[in-house]
């Protein structure tokens, strides 16, 4: 395995953004991972947008910093983790009609 | 407190015959075994002298008589079993602990055994009630014990079928207490009993009736006292029963949308699935990257419960002639999901029976992978 680098430029970066166009939607569909480097990426099921954000997201960060903190799967990780609870919440927030004769039921929630 | 010139003797006090056999019901109801390293706790809580007999699913304490002194100890069971052959020839024991050794004093001997480390495991309940009943013992206990008692007339099969009892429904309503047990799964009937009682804010809540059952058969008081039943039916994770001389608190029963909700959430975490719970009780899912909300919905009519499974498809779409032909489409074509639309939603939605639950997450992967299929067609028609 080659040595292990961080994403700390955005240079890096710009070759991550190359690495991930050379692969491929098409590969990234379906594998999970990616060897950049010399660090292996575990990536979940990406759509287009969700590359693109992504992407977005480490230039945003590598702008912000010099330094990108270490540990960018957890980055990865995090930022998908982050875009699901959005979802999550969008989802239970929203008002949903009930059927005829049904109401939601009251239920002892234990957070 | 008495201090000996060699080592403290610390004296609990004159145990009553009522006292010792309530200690006594309270550990027969928790059933701890020489495995469980259980006994009851004993303290003087202001002025007064305080036993407490816990486990996971029962908290009992008793209120005993007056009496000072430091401390929390820790008795064993047989301690309590050995001192009420000795209570018999006496209406009093007298306790004293010396050096981790406790010593029962009737008129007619001692019995002294081992008494173990002073611990602060004293729990008290923090569940705000907002249901109450007040009813003398008699007629409660006469309420919950027809309510809860096995049949007579149960075959062996039928009880080797139900391994788990059926809950009692504790209704408290309109200044009455009412206790319904289903018995029809033993292949017998419905049993339903009321009684007067003096009642604040209706609700309901069900506990196993075998632990009903077991605190009318254990717990026994003189004369005929008042009573309180307290619970919340949608915080309390225990019933609450008291009197002046002890509190019974038993936990909950989970049935119906309780029981639902608690299967699904441990479906979902039981397979690392990201979900979050919303405070009327709704979830919200990832399942293959599809955000599936999930929501428990109760007949009006029957009660019973249909589990909906939604996938918002798309947002903010115009109600276009295309859109709706498209989604007519989609229903056609689709087995079990079925589209439509809600406000300037698309949703992608299966219900389920209640009785279909423990199958719930193949029915979210099927509408996760029917939700795919809908990916990128019905959006340019709603634009």
């Amino acid at each position: 395995m080659e040595e292990k680098g961080n994403i700390s430029s955005g240079a890096t970066m710009r070759r991550l953004r190359r690495s991930l166009r050379d692969l491929g939607l098409d590969q990234l569909f379906a594998s999970d991972q990616i060897f950049f480097d010399g660090e292996l990426f575990v990536l979940p099921k990406l759509s287009n947008e969700a590359v693109s954000r992504i992407t977005t997201r480490f230039e945003k960060l590598s702008e912000q910093s010099t330094a990108v903190p270490t540990e960018p799967i957890k980055q990865v990780s995090t930022i998908f983790e982050s875009d699901h609870q959005i979802a999550l919440n969008k989802e239970l927030a929203e008002f949903h009609t009930v059927p005829v004769g049904y109401s939601v039921a009251f239920v002892k929630v234990d957070q | 407190m008495i201090v000996s010139t060699k080592q403290e003797t610390v004296h609990l006090g004159e145990i009553s015959t009522e006292e010792l056999r309530l200690v006594k019901s309270a550990v027969d109801f928790v059933k701890w075994d020489s495995e469980s390293r259980g006994g009851p706790l004993v303290k003087s809580l202001n002025g007064r002298r305080v036993w407490q007999v816990t486990s996971d699913d029962s908290r009992v304490t008793i209120f005993g008589d007056e009496c000072q002194f430091e401390g929390i100890y820790m008795l064993s069971t047989q301690f309590i079993a050995n001192c009420l052959p000795l209570i018999k020839l006496d209406d009093n024991l007298r306790l004293s602990v010396v050096d981790q050794q406790i010593t029962a004093t009737s008129i007619s001997g001692t019995v002294t055994m081992y008494c173990g480390p002073m611990t602060d495991m004293f729990a008290s309940s923090s569940q705000a009630n907002t249901v109450f009943a007040h009813l003398p013992f008699r007629s409660l206990f006469r309420a919950i014990d027809t309510a809860s008692d096995l049949p007579d007339n149960v075959s062996p099969d039928a009880l080797r079928r139900n391994d788990d009892p059926p809950p009692t429904k504790i209704t408290i309503a309109d200044n009455q207490l009412t206790c319904f047990t289903d018995w029809r799964s033993y292949g017998c009937q419905e049993v339903t009993t009321s009684t007067f009682a003096s009642t604040l804010s209706n609700g309901s809540i069900s506990v196993c009736a075998q632990t009903l059952n077991r605190i009318v058969n254990l717990f026994g008081l003189v004369g005929n006292p008042e009573f309180t039943i307290a619970f919340d039916p949608l915080t309390s994770d225990f019933v609450e029963f008291s009197t002046a001389a002890c509190h019974i608190a038993v936990r909950r029963k989970l049935v119906g949308s309780d029981l639902l909700l608690k299967q699904i959430r441990e479906t979902l975490t039981g397979l690392f699935q990201q979900h979050t719970v919303s405070d009327r009780g709704a979830i919200a899912a990832i399942i293959d990257d599809y955000p599936i909300r999930i929501c428990i919905l109760e007949s009006e009519l029957t009660g019973k419960h249909v589990v909906r499974l939604t996938h918002t498809v798309m947002r903010d779409a115009s109600q276009t002639l295309d859109l709706l032909k498209e989604i007519n489409v989609c229903n056609q074509q689709l087995v079990y999901s079925r589209a439509w639309i809600e406000n300037d939603r698309v949703i992608l939605g299966v219900d389920l029976d209640q009785n279909d639950v423990a199958k719930i997450y193949e029915h979210l992967k099927k509408l996760a992978s029917d939700a795919s299929k809908l990916d990128g067609v019905l959006e340019p028609l709603g634009a």
